[in-house]
């Protein structure tokens, strides 16, 4: 039996290890992504959340506008130094100031080492660029790296502070084991004590099922976001009809038939996003696709068609 | 072993098939959609792959076997059955062969696909039916051939024989009835023995038994004329005995004796008729004198006593008689020799030799007609025909004297006319003197053999004819036995061709008075199995089964 070396990106090895010196959040991401927020569709508090004024009435303090009066209003939000300059009654508009919960669950296993800059990195980018956008929109963020046994890279964090400890965190990450998705559900949820907004980086290739984690939050209230990272090989491999191919998490071999390997692993490859998408509509949870080799900028411009992010705040 | 070398060129073969590329992906999730084969892991694969590998040599080494045409698998046990064809082993209805017969049969239809079995028959000589063989249709075959004789059971002769079929794992089993002794004879083989004891269907009557033994005619001393002869008739009877008593003599065992007749005939007449009391173990002889000459008697023995007569064969005996032509013998002898003269001339003048004279020294040349018989030491060249007896100087080829341990009887040829009606069956000897007869003398014919050698042989030497006999008169039994006069006038008529030919069938003494008991079978065949095709189709249909397991396997992609 002989081995040989395909032309990947980067090998496994090579990458398993973030770049310490490598920085997840440049400062001008950072500044650039500061006029982002994230936005969630299923959660009704995390809609009118935040510093983001929105014309409703909310549960905070800083008032931001009045409105006109209509039965059923909360009585004691009547400005009733406005009623006595206006002779009319208005209600205040206050700032909705519950923070909404973000879970950054990343895929740490084997197969994430592959790719240059790894699916690791860029999913740690990915997930820095989250948590950079929850932070100035005054969320909650934790983060949770899931591997054969998934564990709290950093419990719910706000502002600049806990941003750092966050990216510190996921800058230690290390490709290795399995994927374990619904384990990293279950302890999403526990880390995130309520309902919120998880978002999955991973290839989604675990072959136990890609979609278990999003099942399980889903089925704890959770809003999902599904950012599926592969490599520029993965979309789209060299013709390897003929070889054996070992899978870098389990050890397992296929081999491959002489001819028409590519063809088909296009249709298989279509076939599985077709299905991803599929369940993950059916599921009510976003997906967005990202090689590693993709830009930043590029990447929120996807987060933004995709109804992930949020330029600006609504007035 | 040709076709094993190429192991090395498929093994080489099956490895460069089996070699692929291995690559390591992050996933092979999309991969196995259209995979071929997949296994758990490395180890997995190498160990499916290493049972492919052998599962390939397997069927090649099956293909190999198969190709060398094997006849043999398994159990490779050789059992060489014997069996007594002696007159008394067809007495009765069912008699003692015809279950030796079933068991034969079953037997043979018990062997495996590779077990073989030889089949021998013990009359007075030895006789092959059947090789070694698997052939159970052969081996029916051979076993339908077999029929009692008018003899004895030549054990000894059968086992000689069944030596040189011998190998590591042979069972020797010996079918008789008891009459027949296997003590001493199965001493020679250093192999597994089985001795079948075949019992009568019913014990006793069917044991009763009256039978001549004896049958031979003489010029008697007193004749007055050349058609004078004294015919004697030597009649014995078995004994009804017990089961207990098998070693015991029927007149031990008190057993009554028989009332027989028997009657004497020629071609055309009646000539006698005699009722005699037979003693079972003992020869009753009836002895008729006659004065016609008469070329062929017939002699009748029948029980008139109420009881049974298990052997019919034994009941009837027949005599040839040629015309007798007095020829002179000249006996020379030295003076030491005296005693074995005695013997010699007594049983010439039993054999009808009339004219005798004996001499120190043979005239040389012999006289016109003579025969000569020289005892002991013999002149260098004999110009007529001679009888050598035990002779060591002047013997035709070089002898040698026999060991203490040489001196069992061997083989007889019994078909030669000097043997025949000679049966030296149980006959002790002290002393004998082998004739060395080169290889280089095809007109020499051994018919007497003991383990050293030669004791009677035939043939031209010197462009005289001889008949040279080993055994020391003095020191033999032979001499006290009918067999010796029988023998020397088959010398005589041999040698000048027209003296008294004293030719009788009939059955020897031991097989008409049936002395032994027989007890049950002992032995129980063992079935074996039997493949239902030959081992070579059933190896070439092994390797094509795993050549298709391997193929359906790889296919699949377990062997992979």
């Amino acid at each position: 039996m002989t081995t040989h070396a395909l032309t990947l990106p980067r090998s496994a090895a090579q990458n398993a290890r973030l770049d310490p010196a490598a920085s997840l959040l440049s400062p001008e991401v950072s500044a650039r992504l500061s006029r982002l927020t994230v936005q969630a569709r299923r959660i009704p508090s995390a809609r009118r959340r935040g510093p983001r004024e929105q014309r409703s009435v909310g549960t905070g303090s800083a008032p931001i506008d009045t409105r006109a009066y209509v039965p059923g209003d909360d009585p004691r939000r009547i400005a009733w130094c406005a009623y006595a300059r206006f002779e009319k009654l208005l209600v205040r508009i206050v700032a909705d100031e519950t923070p909404l919960s973000l879970a950054l669950i990343i895929d740490q296993s084997a197969s994430m080492a592959y790719g240059a800059p790894s699916k690791l990195t860029q999913a740690c980018r990915l997930a820095a660029g989250f948590a950079a956008v929850a932070v100035e929109s005054e969320d909650r963020v934790a983060a949770i790296a899931t591997a054969r046994t998934p564990r709290i890279l950093s419990r719910a964090v706000s502002g600049r502070r806990g941003l750092g400890g966050l990216l510190r965190a996921m800058s230690g990450l290390t490709a290795r084991g399995l994927t374990d998705l619904a384990g990293a559900a279950r302890i999403a949820t526990d880390t995130l004590g309520g309902r919120g907004l998880c978002v999955v980086f991973s290839d989604l290739l675990d072959p136990r099922g890609a979609l278990d984690g999003a099942r399980a939050l889903r089925a704890r209230g959770h809003e999902v976001v599904l950012v599926e990272v592969l490599t520029p090989f993965e979309l789209s491999p060299p013709d390897l009809s003929g070889c054996t191919l070992e899978d870098a998490e389990t050890g397992e071999l296929v081999e491959l038939p002489s001819r028409g390997a590519l063809a088909a692993y296009r249709a298989a490859l279509n076939e599985h996003r077709d299905a991803l998408d599929a369940e993950a509509t059916r599921l009510g949870a976003r997906v967005l696709r990202v090689s590693t080799d993709d830009d930043f900028d590029l990447v929120v411009g996807r987060a933004l068609r995709a109804g992930i992010f949020r330029a600006g705040t609504i007035r | 072993m040709s076709l094993a070398a190429l192991v090395v060129p498929l093994t080489l073969l099956f490895l460069f098939r089996r070699s692929r590329n291995v690559a390591t992906v992050p996933s092979t999730l999309l991969w196995q959609r259209f995979a071929i084969a997949n296994a758990k892991n490395r180890r997995f694969r190498s160990l499916a792959r290493v049972l492919s590998f052998l599962l390939c040599v397997s069927a090649f080494l099956a293909l190999a076997l198969a190709a060398a045409r094997p006849s043999r698998l398994g159990d490779h046990s050789l059992t060489i059955a014997i069996v007594d064809v002696s007159a008394s082993m067809g007495s009765g209805d069912h008699s003692p062969l015809e279950r030796a017969r079933e068991r034969l049969r079953s037997d043979a239809r018990g062997l495996g696909t590779t077990a073989r079995f030889a089949l021998i028959t013990a009359g007075d000589t030895a006789q092959v039916l059947i090789g070694p063989s698997n052939d159970e249709e052969a081996i029916t075959r051979a076993i339908d051939r077999i029929e009692p004789t008018r003899g004895t059971a030549n054990l000894s002769a059968a086992i000689r024989v069944a030596r040189g079929f011998q190998d590591h794992s042979t069972t020797l089993r010996i079918f008789h009835d008891g009459n027949s002794t296997t003590r001493g004879a199965t001493d020679t083989w250093n192999g597994e023995v089985e001795e079948v004891l075949l019992a009568r269907s019913a014990e006793g009557t069917q044991r009763d038994n009256v039978g001549i033994v004896a049958f031979s005619a003489r010029a008697p001393q007193d004749a007055v004329a050349d058609e004078d002869r004294a015919v004697m008739i030597g009649i014995t009877a078995s004994g009804a005995e017990s089961a207990s008593g098998g070693g015991s003599t029927a007149r031990e065992s008190g057993l009554e004796t028989r009332r027989v007749q028997v009657t004497l005939e020629d071609a055309e007449t009646t000539l006698a008729t005699r009722e005699v009391d037979v003693t079972p173990g003992a020869l009753a002889d009836v002895t008729v004198r006659l004065q016609v000459f008469t070329p062929r008697l017939t002699a009748t023995v029948r029980p008139i006593d109420g009881r049974d007569d298990a052997l019919q064969r034994d009941d009837v005996a027949e005599l040839e008689i040629t015309e007798t032509v007095s020829k002179r013998v000249i006996l020379a002898h030295g003076a030491e020799d005296e005693r074995r003269a005695f013997f010699v001339e007594a049983a010439l003048r039993s054999a009808g030799v009339t004219e005798l004279s004996r001499v120190a020294e043979l005239p040389v040349p012999l006289p016109e007609g003579a025969l000569a018989v020289v005892i002991g030491d013999a002149p260098s060249r004999v110009t007529g025909p001679v009888i050598y007896i035990a002779s060591d100087t002047g013997a035709p080829f070089p002898t040698r004297d026999l060991t203490r341990e040489e001196l069992s009887l061997r083989a007889v040829d019994p078909e030669h006319a000097l043997t025949r009606g000679v049966n030296l069956d149980g006959v002790t000897i002290a002393s004998a003197r082998a004739l060395e007869i080169p290889t280089d003398a095809p007109r020499v014919r051994s018919l007497v053999e003991l383990d050293g050698g030669t004791v009677l042989a035939t043939g031209r030497a010197g462009g005289a004819r001889f008949v040279y006999l080993g055994l020391d008169p003095t020191r033999s039994d032979v001499v006290l036995r009918v067999a010796f006069p029988v023998l020397l006038a088959n010398a005589v008529q041999l040698l000048t061709g027209a003296d008294e030919v004293t030719s009788f069938d009939a059955i020897p003494f031991d097989e008409v008075a049936i002395t032994k008991t027989p007890s049950l079978n002992a032995v129980a065949s063992q079935p074996g199995t039997r493949l239902p095709v030959h081992p070579a189709f059933f190896f070439a249909g092994l390797a094509i089964c795993v050549l298709v397991v391997e193929g359906a396997g790889y296919g699949k992609g377990w062997l992979r």
